[in-house]
């Protein structure tokens, strides 16, 4: 298991070297010049060689990459060129915002969508079956900005419930301002026992993280369904119903573990996914978080931002790939890892 | 009044293509600590008619009978089956392997029903588990409780599975084909360790199985079943001394016999009618070497031409009107 472990790190090791050296690659390719953006508006050709021989972008590729490198390894992630912050520090900023907005979003997909794929896949057929089955082919193919705007037209323009947009309202931000501990405001409030700012807080993530939430609720849904359906066709399903143990445990407890890796599988990918895959519903709902950074670096060329964020995402997949075997491992003794 | 009493079970699914009649009107009467042996080749409703003693006769199913009452308690039209599945009757299974839930230990498993039906929790639960393993030939429980069903031999798995179905405290054991996937020792192993169960505990096992042999083994009395309907009904001893059923006299003739080496099998020609054909007279007719007048236009009821030997055929018909 340790070694296991081990294994599937330096495994991870050897993807973050591969995915480092194409971003680098990459965006030395692309028709862009960095220089000239990080010399500021309208720079005279001194001032574009100045920064270009400060930069390094004079050294040949090989010499660049290992410094790039170099100062990755020491934890230096460079600056960004259009705005000239230290870029770990601006990761610190929006990185927590999104990884609470993904959070949450998961757990509402797996609060939701696993026990709706259960009772689904339990009463294959059945209207709940043919209700979720139409929710969720929905829930794939609306447009997340779409819903987001449809979502804030109902509960904030027409039924006042909850806010329209941000991570808390400005009152809360004056009244009961939510001191920063770990960058997740539903944790840093509840730390500081800061409840009103705490509650500001949760309405404010609800909308974001359901808009979020609904392709991969409806993929967990669907999959968790598949899964049912297939395991309680299996003969130790109509033994424990023999055993006359309630029909709660045998879906629940007998079936489910069976049948519920499929979906942590999508999750994980999910949850990577959504990292950068949050840019629209960041937008939308003024979230100050990872996708908007990296869209906005993108749109400028702005490298050295891409490539660390790419960096960061590479590795919450590899680890929560990694997470979402171990979890397989431990459910079905039938795995064995190697 | 007996212990387990089926009148008239009859059991179809409503298909697409039709009405299918997988049990066509069966009788039967099960005393207390009998084995009951329920013989019949692949699809003639044996594994279906256990399965409506349970009311686990998967959709779209319909169970109806005249009379189906265990222990005077009766099985018809419930609902609510918490009194009877696991409490009172208890099944095993042709294929111990998928039976046994694969994700959970036996201990996790023993301990959750022995939770569920006794309301005993930790320690206590785990010695009763303890004690189940013991009684059926796992002496060796500390591993087998720890243990996941892909690491137990077969007949461990289905020794298991028997403590698993004993673990409730029901006195009625449906034995589908325990033995048709372990072979031909533990097969042995396993029916000795059934009647074991039963001159041990007093329990009532219907064991249902295509195989005379293990019938012959194993059970006291016996039911032939054909297309659904019960054919003869008898001892063992006396089945197999003086069966009256051409059918079942085909299927004993069919046994390979030492002497019997270089010669062909007798085999019963033709086909099961299909369920999906109500067939006016005798399901047998047509395959029946001895069929004459009434056979093809009126079905025969079972009679008792000789006491305690149930026999459903117009050749005794007739013999039982002329005396």
């Amino acid at each position: 298991m340790t070694l296991y472990i081990l294994r599937r790190l330096a495994l991870a090791g050897l993807v973050l070297f591969s995915v480092s050296a194409l971003t680098f690659l990459i965006s030395r390719v692309v028709p862009s010049d960095p220089a000239a953006l990080f010399a500021g508006q309208r720079p005279t050709a001194e001032q574009i060689a100045l920064a270009r021989e400060r930069l390094g972008l004079d050294q040949p590729l090989v010499v660049q990459y290992a410094r790039f490198m170099g100062d990755i390894l020491s934890g230096d992630l460079g600056i960004s060129y259009k705005t000239k912050h230290a870029i770990a520090s601006d990761l610190a900023t929006f990185l927590p915002a999104t990884l609470e907005l993904v959070l949450v979003s998961i757990a509402l997909a797996l609060l939701i969508g696993i026990p709706a794929g259960v009772l689904a896949g339990a009463q294959r057929g059945g209207w709940f079956d043919q209700a979720t089955r139409v929710l969720s082919i929905a829930g794939v193919s609306i447009p997340a900005f779409w819903l987001a705007l449809i979502l804030q037209l109902v509960f904030f323009g027409a039924w006042h419930l909850l806010p329209l947009s941000s991570r808390t309202s400005n009152e809360a931000a004056i009244m009961y301002p939510i001191q920063a501990i770990t960058g997740f405001h539903l944790v840093d409030a509840a730390l500081t026992g800061n409840w009103t700012g705490w509650v500001d807080a949760a309405l404010h993530i609800v909308l974001p993280a359901f808009t979020l939430a609904t392709y991969p609720i409806s993929l967990t849904l669907r999959m968790t369904r598949a899964a049912m359906v297939e395991v309680l066709g299996e003969k130790y399903i109509v033994a424990a119903r023999a055993q006359g143990l309630p029909e709660r445990d045998v879906l629940f407890r007998y079936a489910l573990k069976n049948a519920i890796v499929p979906a942590l599988n999508v999750l994980g990918l999910s949850f990577a996914f959504s990292l950068t895959g949050s840019f629209l519903v960041e937008v939308i709902f003024s979230w100050p978080g990872l996708g908007k950074y990296v869209t906005d670096s993108i749109l400028n060329a702005d490298f050295p931002v891409i490539v660390s964020v790419t960096l960061i995402v590479t590795v919450f997949y590899v680890l929560i790939n990694l997470a979402v075997d171990l979890i397989q491992a431990r459910l079905d003794p039938r795995v064995v890892l190697r | 009044m007996s212990y387990l009493e089926v009148q008239d079970l009859r059991i179809a699914f409503q298909t697409h293509a039709g009405r299918f009649g997988a049990v066509n009107g069966i009788d039967l009467a099960l005393e207390r600590g009998e084995i009951f042996g329920l013989v019949g080749e692949s699809g003639c409703g044996k594994t279906v008619t256990s399965l409506a003693l349970m009311g686990l006769v998967p959709p779209p199913g319909e169970v109806t009978a005249a009379r189906l009452t265990l222990d005077g308690i009766d099985l018809l039209g419930r609902r609510d089956w918490r009194d009877v599945r696991g409490r009172r009757v208890a099944m095993i299974f042709q294929d111990p392997a998928a039976s046994l839930n694969p994700t959970f230990t036996l201990g996790e498993q023993l301990v959750h029903v022995i939770g569920h039906h006794l309301g005993q929790k930790g320690a206590t639960a785990r010695a009763r588990a303890a004690a189940l393993l013991v009684d059926v030939g796992l002496p060796d429980f500390e591993r087998i409780l720890r243990a996941y069903p892909h690491q137990l031999s077969g007949g461990m798995q289905q020794r298991a599975m028997i403590a698993l179905a004993l673990a409730s405290g029901a006195n009625f054991l449906i034995a589908d084909e325990p033995t048709t996937a372990l072979d031909v020792t533990i097969q042995a192993q396993i029916l000795r360790l059934l009647k074991g169960l039963r001159d041990k505990h007093g329990l009532t096992i219907l064991l249902i199985t295509h195989d005379l042999g293990v019938v012959a083994q194993t059970c006291d009395r016996v039911g032939v079943l054909y297309a659904g309907t019960l054919v003869e009904t008898a001892t063992a001893v006396e089945l197999f001394r003086a069966p009256q059923h051409p059918y079942t006299q085909g299927l004993l003739a069919a046994l390979p016999r030492p002497g019997s080496r270089g010669t062909d099998l007798a085999a019963i020609e033709g086909q099961v009618p299909s369920g999906m054909t109500a067939v006016a007279g005798c399901p047998f007719a047509a395959r029946c070497p001895q069929v004459f007048g009434p056979c093809r236009s009126a079905r025969p009821i079972l009679l008792e031409p000789v006491a305690g030997h149930g026999v459903a055929c117009h050749l005794y018909t007739a013999q039982e009107a002329a005396s």
